[in-house]
């Protein structure tokens, strides 16, 4: 029996838009410390880091705006409701990544690209902010109860569709956010079905899915497939040798650039949103897949809690180059990954406290997929072509996520207990918004054909969808 | 549509809103409003020329008891405020919240010594009267202006490649962003990392060049005189010797006080 065989399931979690730096660079700063590569305060400076005097921190981190010559650090943020969304498509990551050399990208112009598109000024400026576990104590609890991945890079330097895509398929064929994702675009599930591989979609809203049309029947009418995460805490309570949870799990968060949220916040961590709707969905993840009644999943599962790509925020650590990647007909292909993004393996097999060092993204998940159900067979030539090229090999060279899970095949038999305090946000919406931005207006216009196409079934599974289409 | 709203606000409070979206008039709303709002805030005594403001401004350094004039461009129903205080500090309001016309400009005071956040905020008037705002989009632009009698500002940046032998770093401060009141008194070197640059390579210096004066640092050397009296405002070019063991960054710390 291969070792892999001890596991049965992989449940993938994506929320959006957040940097390691922003969200777990903490973890070397504050005690009690982690040896990850996240902030590090120059000797002598000053500790109180929610001060404009956090600018001593360390000179590693300078980012200086252009227009006014005024030196960033990275200063401990409240988690509050931000002012604008931070710029991160493809020409703003650009920017954001700044000059390079032989070692790599400065990563110096965050500050630019945020004061390029709105004219707040301040001295400490949200892109150059991070948070502590005060703020993210579900992160902090993953991170020292499992395994956090130090180098995970969004697979490209872009938005929200291109990356996705990337986890999904190995591959894109857009290089930027549209209003219509191209239906040539694979998804993991052309994988999965022709194999006969069990796989499920549990979402709080309209999942990612939406935006291919191809996929709103089983959306609207595949209830083994397309789940409701209301659904999951009753689903792993029924699991049992009898009746296994499927192999590959997708949990899909209310995201923020769904059209209507007709009862609770999104809680995808996307900025403007603070991270304690997030928080807290991944406390409801954690709770739903170790009930203490029944650990039949948990002792077989692995969970990757990852981020679609940086969203605007500050990383230190450049990301890999070279990478290249083709993202569609006439775009030109990308050099390099994203900036790195918060992850961790939440799993019975991966010892707590454990910091993985080497290079991982997001494609490295559809490589644990393919290493664990088909041993000796690629994914895909995209996803091995990628995974070998050099910029891999950078740092402390390539990683694999299979490396991770070190207790395999004996798994921990307890589920550590996930912190239980309240977890506040401020509240910042309700119910509709306008669509504003090209994958909110992918969302919006996913929503209204699929009421087009089918309202009988959309009234069934969404029936918040038909209200909101009557009135907008 | 009013008994409804009620039964909603009292049942729900952010049905409410839903409800007011979910009415005939909601497309009118969403066409006609979009919220969003530009600052820009500038000082009246300052030297700036033309050119400079023309340029993009950023963060305000002012004396005690400087007004500063503000322009606004707010889409949508607009107000401004001002908060006392660094961000994420405890601030408290020090200008009330006061609705504006859409677009103007005016002279405002800044709190008493001590660092002030102007707000900029386009709301409506359904949303103001519900106190939050339509969906995610009441977009706030801040400007922040630091009051204070003196103030520490590290000036430089990240090298790039050496060039010639040095590493050549210039980091240009707006006469627009600056009381012109303030005035150096000393400077010197921006932390630990500059200064151990300059104790592991001997005979290494960092040369300082600002408004036609020099100083140069070296081991032992690590504070100067030579921009006394000097404003804080213009270009300051920082040339580190010899192409070893560069830091991250070139620093100096630039005191200045509203001596004049």
């Amino acid at each position: 029996m291969a070792v892999l065989d001890a596991v049965r399931t992989i449940v993938i979690v994506m929320l959006e838009n957040r940097s390691f730096d922003h969200m777990l660079g903490y973890l070397s700063l504050l005690e009690p410390k982690m040896a990850v590569d996240g902030l590090v305060a120059a000797p002598g400076s000053n500790t109180d880091y929610r001060r404009p005097l956090a600018k001593l921190l360390n000179d590693t981190y300078l980012n200086v705006s252009s227009s006014d010559g005024e030196l960033h650090y990275p200063f401990h943020m409240a988690d509050n409701p931000l002012t604008i969304d931070l710029p991160h498509d493809r020409h703003s990551v650009e920017t954001q990544l700044g000059r390079q050399n032989s070692s790599g990208y400065f990563m110096e112009g965050f500050v630019d690209a945020y004061y390029s598109n709105c004219s707040t000024r301040m001295e400490l400026v949200d892109p150059m902010g991070f948070f502590t576990s005060a703020e993210v104590p579900m992160m902090d609890f993953f991170a020292r109860n499992f395994a956090v991945c130090e180098r995970w890079f969004g697979p490209l330097p872009a938005d929200t569709q291109p990356n996705r895509l990337m986890a999904l398929s190995g591959e894109t064929v857009i290089d930027r956010d549209l209003t219509l994702i191209p239906s040539t675009q694979p998804l993991m599930f052309d994988w999965l079905d022709p194999k006969g591989i069990d796989w499920c979609v549990y979402s709080d809203d309209l999942p990612f899915f939406t935006l291919f049309p191809k996929l709103w029947p089983k959306i609207l009418t595949d209830s083994k497939h397309f789940r409701k995460f209301s659904t999951l805490t009753a689903d792993v309570l029924n699991v049992s040798a009898a009746s296994p949870f499927p192999k590959v799990v997708f949990i899909e968060p209310s995201f923020l650039d769904s059209p209507f949220h007709p009862d609770h916040d999104p809680n995808d961590d996307h900025p403007i949103l603070p991270v304690g709707f997030g928080e807290s969905f991944l406390r409801q993840i954690y709770q739903a897949l170790t009930p203490a009644q029944n650990l039949t999943l948990w002792k077989q599962m692995v969970m990757i809690v990852t981020f679609d790509e940086h969203g605007g925020f500050y990383d230190h650590v450049s990301p890999l180059f070279p990478v290249s990647a083709n993202c569609g007909t006439g775009n030109t292909a990308f050099q390099s990954t994203g900036a790195r993004v918060p992850a961790f393996v939440v799993s019975s097999f991966a010892s707590a406290g454990q910091v993985y060092h080497q290079n991982l993204d997001h494609t490295s998940m559809l490589e644990f997929v393919a290493e664990w159900l088909t041993p000796g067979e690629p994914y895909s030539p995209a996803v091995a072509d990628r995974l070998a090229q050099p910029g891999f090999n950078t740092g402390r060279g390539r990683g694999k996520l299979s490396d991770v899970l070190d207790l395999l095949p004996r798994p921990r038999q307890a589920a550590p207990n996930e912190p239980t305090r309240v977890i506040q946000a401020v509240r910042s919406m309700f119910g509709k918004k306008m669509a504003r931005t090209p994958n909110e207006q992918a969302f919006e216009q996913a929503a209204r054909g699929m009421i087009q196409r089918y309202p009988a079934e959309v009234a069934q599974k969404y029936p918040e969808l038909m209200h909101w289409q009557q009135n907008s | 549509m009013i008994a409804r709203l009620l039964q909603h606000s009292v049942l729900r409070g952010f049905f409410l809103v839903a409800a007011l979206t979910n009415t005939a008039c909601s497309s009118l709303l969403d066409r006609e409003f979009t919220p969003h709002a530009r600052l820009s805030v500038t000082i009246p005594n300052s030297s700036a020329t033309d050119k400079d403001r023309a340029d993009q401004q950023g963060t305000l350094h002012v004396c005690p008891g400087t007004s500063v004039q503000l322009s606004w461009q707010i889409d949508g129903r607009s107000s401004l405020s001002a908060a006392r205080g660094e961000r994420y500090l405890a601030a408290q309001e020090c200008l009330a919240v006061s609705e504006v016309a859409s677009r103007g400009t005016g002279l405002f005071p800044t709190c008493q010594d001590s660092t002030t956040v102007f707000r900029a905020t386009a709301s409506h008037t359904l949303w103001r009267w519900y106190g939050a705002c339509p969906g995610y989009g009441c977009p706030n632009a801040d400007h922040e202006v630091i009051v204070g009698s003196s103030v520490t500002e590290r000036v430089g940046g990240r090298p790039g490649d050496c060039v010639s032998g040095a590493f050549v770093v210039t980091n240009t401060r707006p006469a627009l962003d600056w009381d012109d009141r303030y005035r150096v008194s000393t400077v010197s070197l921006g932390g630990l990392q500059v200064a151990r640059t300059l104790e592991a390579i001997p005979g290494r210096t960092l040369t300082v060049r600002h408004d036609g004066k020099i100083a140069t640092f070296r081991t032992g050397v690590t504070t100067s005189d030579v921009f006394h009296s000097g404003r804080v405002a213009g270009s300051w070019e920082l040339v580190l010797s010899g192409c070893d063991s560069p830091p991250p960054a070139l620093t100096i710390n630039v005191e200045a006080d509203c001596s004049r």
